[in-house]
């Protein structure tokens, strides 16, 4: 799996590198920018949320333990 | 931490479809620089349908065991779905004004996914309609698998009223794939990305509801 | 095996006398109190009248009749077919019903009487539709075939979704709500359908919405006769 990301990783590169392959206007960039900064906040957001509803499932185990000493 | 790994992974794999949407693919003839939302409006298109039928397929499994956490799967899946058909809805639309210069015009296309919107919004005006937990899993399950089974003739009976304008990039007549390979890689990367996700939110989603029926159960 | 297949008969028999029972009941309640079947008509005549007022002499084109009329229809037994189960649930007789027959002769009983509303409604508002929006009806028979199919259809929609409306609190906008993402091939094709038929189309001509009212309703109809005991049971 990571030899086909790193695979995209040299292709984009390669895009960068050659001007004459590129023809994208300056915009497509600030789309791809929000769509980024976007996709992102997203990803953050739920890895952010997943952690505390581990902790609060933890917290609610941990109680029932409790309560059942 | 360890068990979280292909979540993190997921994280780069979309960044670089993002990448790859933006720089490393061709353009499509005729489409310009709007091609490039193909790879985040086929996808949620996508999973929107995967959702109503995962739902549909957790109601019958409710039906048959009558154990509320399936009612929670269904529920939630559909939930998550509706947020994916509502974004499908309005990239396309936004696509639509660019390429056939108004949002709205019932293509074929825009009037199934109209309906499948239809169909969210009435399960869950159905489900805030009744009180009663299993009350309510009974007749959602009931309504969810009515609307499944109505699906395959809205396919049969929509394209008909008008020719579809849709470009179709998997899907056509001679059942070939006409993209080009760089496209069709980071389409189905993109793909597999939103089901990925959907699966994760879906995961997020169904362990919040589980945590509240415990912590009702025990006040 | 003879007398296995006799006692299925028999099962089928005794479902269908048991149905009938049901049809009946309901139908003398409704005769002694008009309820469901006034509304129901006397909402087609007045949206209808509301029609024909509003484009006065103008001729309408046939597809925008044989809208006209399924929009009509769709909305007079959105009006009228819920009085079924809500009435049970109303006057607290459900329970009662639960005890007495099986689910799926009551499905079937409710189902006759709701088809039977609807041919009813059609009988009177047909008539007057032909005669005040001035449609030339070239095509008779496939036009009568297209409505008798499409009620059977709208009736099947509508008796399920009214048991599931009858257990919830807001019930009225619910039920259209419920019913329309449903509705959708049977209405689509219907209006295909009589739009041919206006236009002087015969049977052949509309087989395909024929197929398609045909098939739908016998789906919906299996698969709620499957799913209605699961709303039934308490």
């Amino acid at each position: 799996m990571w030899h086909i990301i790193g695979m995209y990783m040299l292709n984009v590169l390669g895009m960068l590198m050659q001007p004459e392959t590129k023809p994208v206007g300056q915009n497509i960039y600030v789309v791809l920018a929000v769509t980024l900064i976007v996709w992102l906040g997203v990803f953050f957001f739920l890895i952010y949320l997943d952690r505390q509803l581990k902790q609060v499932k933890q917290k609610v185990e941990w109680q029932e333990g409790e309560e059942k000493k | 931490m360890k068990r979280d790994w292909w979540k993190w992974l997921l994280g780069i794999w979309m960044t670089v479809m993002i990448l790859g949407a933006f720089l490393y693919t061709p353009v499509a003839k005729g489409l310009g620089q709007t091609t490039r939302v193909l790879y985040f409006h086929v996808p949620s298109a996508w999973v929107a349908t995967l959702s109503f039928f995962i739902s549909a397929l957790y109601s019958i499994r409710y039906l048959q065991k009558q154990n509320i956490v399936y009612d929670i799967w269904a529920a939630s899946s559909a939930q998550i779905g509706f947020m994916f058909t509502v974004l499908a809805t309005v990239t396309g639309s936004i696509w639509a004004k660019e390429i056939w210069q108004s949002y709205w015009n019932w293509d074929p296309r825009e009037t199934s996914i109209f309906v499948l919107l239809l169909i969210y919004a009435a399960y869950f005006a159905l489900r805030s309609a009744i009180e009663e937990k299993n009350q309510k899993a009974r007749l959602a399950a009931v309504y969810s698998i009515l609307a499944f089974v109505t699906v395959p003739f809205l396919v049969f009976v929509i394209p008909r009223i008008y020719d579809s304008l849709h470009p179709d990039p998997l899907i056509n007549p001679e059942r070939k794939i006409k993209m080009d390979p760089r496209m069709l890689q980071v389409f189905l990367g993109s793909l597999f990305g939103f089901t990925v996700l959907f699966y994760w939110i879906l995961r997020i989603k169904t362990e919040i509801e589980f945590l509240k029926l415990k912590l009702s159960k025990r006040m | 095996m003879n007398l296995r297949k006799s006692a299925l008969e028999e099962n089928v028999w005794t479902l269908l006398v048991k149905s009938n029972i049901i049809f009946q009941k309901d139908f003398h309640l409704e005769f002694r109190t008009r309820y469901a079947i006034n509304a129901i008509i006397l909402f087609a005549v007045i949206s209808l009248t509301a029609v024909s007022f509003s484009i006065g002499p103008m001729q309408l084109d046939p597809p925008i009749q044989s809208a006209m009329l399924w929009i009509i229809i769709f909305f007079s037994a959105m009006s009228g077919l819920a009085h079924i189960f809500v009435r049970e649930e109303e006057q607290q007789t459900s329970d009662t019903l639960r005890l007495v027959a099986p689910p799926t002769a009551i499905f079937l009983g409710k189902w006759v009487f709701n088809v039977v509303l609807l041919f009813s409604l059609e009988i009177i508002v047909i008539p007057l539709y032909i005669a005040l929006l001035n449609v030339d009806v070239q095509g008779m028979g496939a036009f009568l075939t297209i409505i008798i199919l499409g009620s059977v259809g709208l009736a099947s929609i509508g008796t399920i979704m009214a048991a599931i409306v009858a257990q919830a609190s807001t019930r009225g906008a619910l039920f259209a709500v419920l019913s329309f993402p449903l509705s959708i091939p049977v209405l689509r094709s219907a209006i295909q359908g009589t739009w041919t038929a206006i236009q002087g189309g015969g049977l052949a001509d509309c087989l395909a919405d024929i197929q398609l009212l045909f098939s739908f309703t016998v789906v919906i109809l299996t698969s709620s006769i499957m799913l209605f005991e699961f709303i039934w049971r308490k």
